[in-house]
């Protein structure tokens, strides 16, 4: 469109070019009115691509400028032949119009400030390019950190899980311990009933055998005659030593009876009163000789849910403990007394006796066949009877003792109510 | 003191029967005492004797007016031997008193026995034991 401007002008002044220096005039003219036609066709069309505002007015503005100096230059062939007050007049508006423009343009200077340079573009473009790669740059720190992360939860999922599995195996191996534990605990268990029945069927057995001995001694004493001094003497031996072995069967047997557990019917509330006359009456010869003076009062727990056969064992065993180890300097007095002390109900068994050294033999005290005294005739199961009755029956004994003054005998039952006794 | 008709003996040990045995004869209470080894044999006689099998004019044959019977014994022991026994003819066994003979005072044997109602000694027999147990189960005997 330009060009086809440009041609028209051409085409418009050519014809009418004068020659000489009237024509050098017009060639000039003309090549300036071309030129601004030119420069304004640039503009307008430099306006038409660019698409800032800014910009596009200024170019307009330009343009316009540029086009209104063209077209007073464009008068000027007119202006030799026609009219003159119609060409000033023209003149006039194209100089308004170029002066407008340019009053545009002073306006529009701050705005044309305001657009940043192809330098500062640049400037801003690098630093935003850097911003970029510093960015991307972050970014890639930030993938690394990632990496690392879901790499460092891998290891440590992996290290939970190998625990874990470690955890599983180590609980196996507890469960089959536990297993173990408990097969081993049966097999004792069964080796201990084993054994109670071995030495309850053992000093059964040997009791037969041992009567015959002494019927045979005694067959014999009387197919003997009766006067000699001599064979007096060792028929005394024989019998003691037929009734000793006797007597350490029969404490045999009755070790091993109270090891076999209590059935659910041999419990019922039993009389303490009742049971120390049973006992008592079981053994008037042992407490007429020693003189013993036995004073009871069960007032304040007269009853106690537990075996009667192991309650008779328990008062016979503490009574023959108290005479065997009697004070010969005074008269032996034997207290029972028994009171509540929650949760036990407590049995206790005061002697005058001659007590014993409990920081030397306390922690044998309660043993198996041990004894402290060779001036008597013992065994050495009272007192583990008694301990085993009391344990087997989840209670306790404690014993305090002064040498040459007494010994105190404590027995603590546990569950001894008919109603918190059933739960046993 | 009238004699008893006879007594048995039930017993494994040799020993103690031969004790026993002495003893009687020393108490002089009776002429016939026999004496076996375990129940099989004891129960055999008496059921001959009790169902006529044999000849009572035979001295190896009679009728006990005590039995006494040991509790732990090969082949048949004395529960099992009771537990027959109280089948035989309640006729026969009217004037038939038994006693039951054990090692322990206590101990499963004497609380069967004791549950069982059967009188019981504990060994060894003594004459005080016998002499107790025919005033308390044998009338005739008593005084």
């Amino acid at each position: 469109m330009l060009l086809h401007q440009i041609s028209f002008l051409l085409n418009a002044g050519i014809p009418a070019a004068p020659s000489g220096p009237g024509g050098l005039f017009l060639v000039s003219e003309l090549l300036v009115v071309t030129a601004y036609l030119a420069v304004a066709g640039i503009l307008f069309y430099l306006a038409l691509k660019r698409d800032e505002r800014e910009r596009k007015l200024v170019l307009v503005l330009f343009g316009v400028v540029a086009l209104m100096g063209g077209a007073v230059h464009l008068l000027n062939f007119w202006g030799f032949s026609t009219r003159n007050e119609l060409i000033l007049g023209l003149r006039l508006v194209f100089g308004l119009l170029a002066i407008g423009a340019a009053f545009l343009l002073f306006r529009a200077i701050p705005g044309l400030l305001a657009i940043p340079s192809q330098r500062q573009l640049q400037k801003t473009n690098q630093e935003l390019r850097g911003q970029i790669q510093e960015r991307e740059r972050a970014e890639a720190a930030l993938r690394e950190t990632q990496i690392e992360l879901e790499d460092r939860v891998q290891k440590r999922s992996a290290q939970a899980i190998m625990a874990n599995r470690e955890l599983e195996r180590e609980i196996e191996n507890r469960k089959s311990a536990e297993k173990q534990l408990i097969s081993k605990n049966y097999e004792l268990i069964k080796k201990n009933a084993d054994l109670d029945d071995f030495v309850y069927y053992a000093s059964r057995d040997l009791k037969a055998p041992v009567l015959n001995v002494s019927g045979l001694v005694e067959a014999i004493r009387e197919e003997l005659p009766t006067n000699n001094q001599e064979l007096a003497q060792l028929f005394a031996r024989l019998d003691d030593s037929v009734s000793s072995i006797h007597r350490k069967l029969n404490n045999l047997t009755e070790v091993s009876r109270i090891q076999k557990p209590l059935e659910a019917d041999q419990l019922e509330m039993v009389s303490f009163a009742t049971a120390l006359a049973m006992v008592q009456e079981r053994m008037p010869e042992p407490l007429k000789i020693a003189g013993a003076e036995v004073k009871a009062d069960f007032s304040a727990a007269p009853e106690v849910f537990f075996s009667r056969d192991n309650l008779l064992s328990l008062l016979t065993n503490l009574l023959s403990n108290s005479i065997k180890y009697r004070d010969s300097e005074r008269p032996l007095r034997i207290t029972l007394t028994t009171r509540l002390q929650d949760p036990y109900l407590v049995l206790e068994v005061q002697d005058n006796g001659m007590g014993i050294d409990l920081e030397q033999y306390g922690n044998h005290l309660f043993s198996l066949f041990r004894r402290f005294h060779d001036h008597v005739e013992g065994s050495g199961v009272g007192l583990y009877i008694i301990k085993r009755i009391m344990d087997n029956n989840r209670g306790k004994v404690e014993v305090q003792s002064v040498l040459g003054e007494g010994t105190t005998f404590l027995l603590y039952f546990l569950n001894h109510d008919q109603d918190t006794g059933a739960r046993v | 003191m009238k004699k008893l008709r006879g007594i048995l003996l039930i017993d494994d040990d040799d020993t103690n029967n031969f004790l026993n045995h002495r003893l009687l004869n020393r108490m002089q209470i009776t002429d016939r005492i026999k004496e076996f080894r375990n129940g099989k044999q004891a129960f055999d006689y008496l059921y001959n004797i009790s169902e006529g099998h044999v000849d009572l004019s035979n001295p190896e044959y009679f009728k006990p007016s005590l039995i006494l019977l040991d509790i732990n014994m090969p082949v048949m022991d004395g529960f099992e031997f009771l537990a027959l026994f109280e089948k035989l003819d309640a006729k026969f066994l009217e004037d038939v008193v038994l006693a039951l003979l054990t090692t322990s005072e206590h101990g499963q044997d004497t609380e069967r026995a004791a549950a069982s109602g059967i009188p019981y000694l504990i060994k060894p027999l003594t004459a005080e034991k016998v002499q107790e147990l025919l005033e308390r189960h044998v009338p005739e005997t008593e005084g």
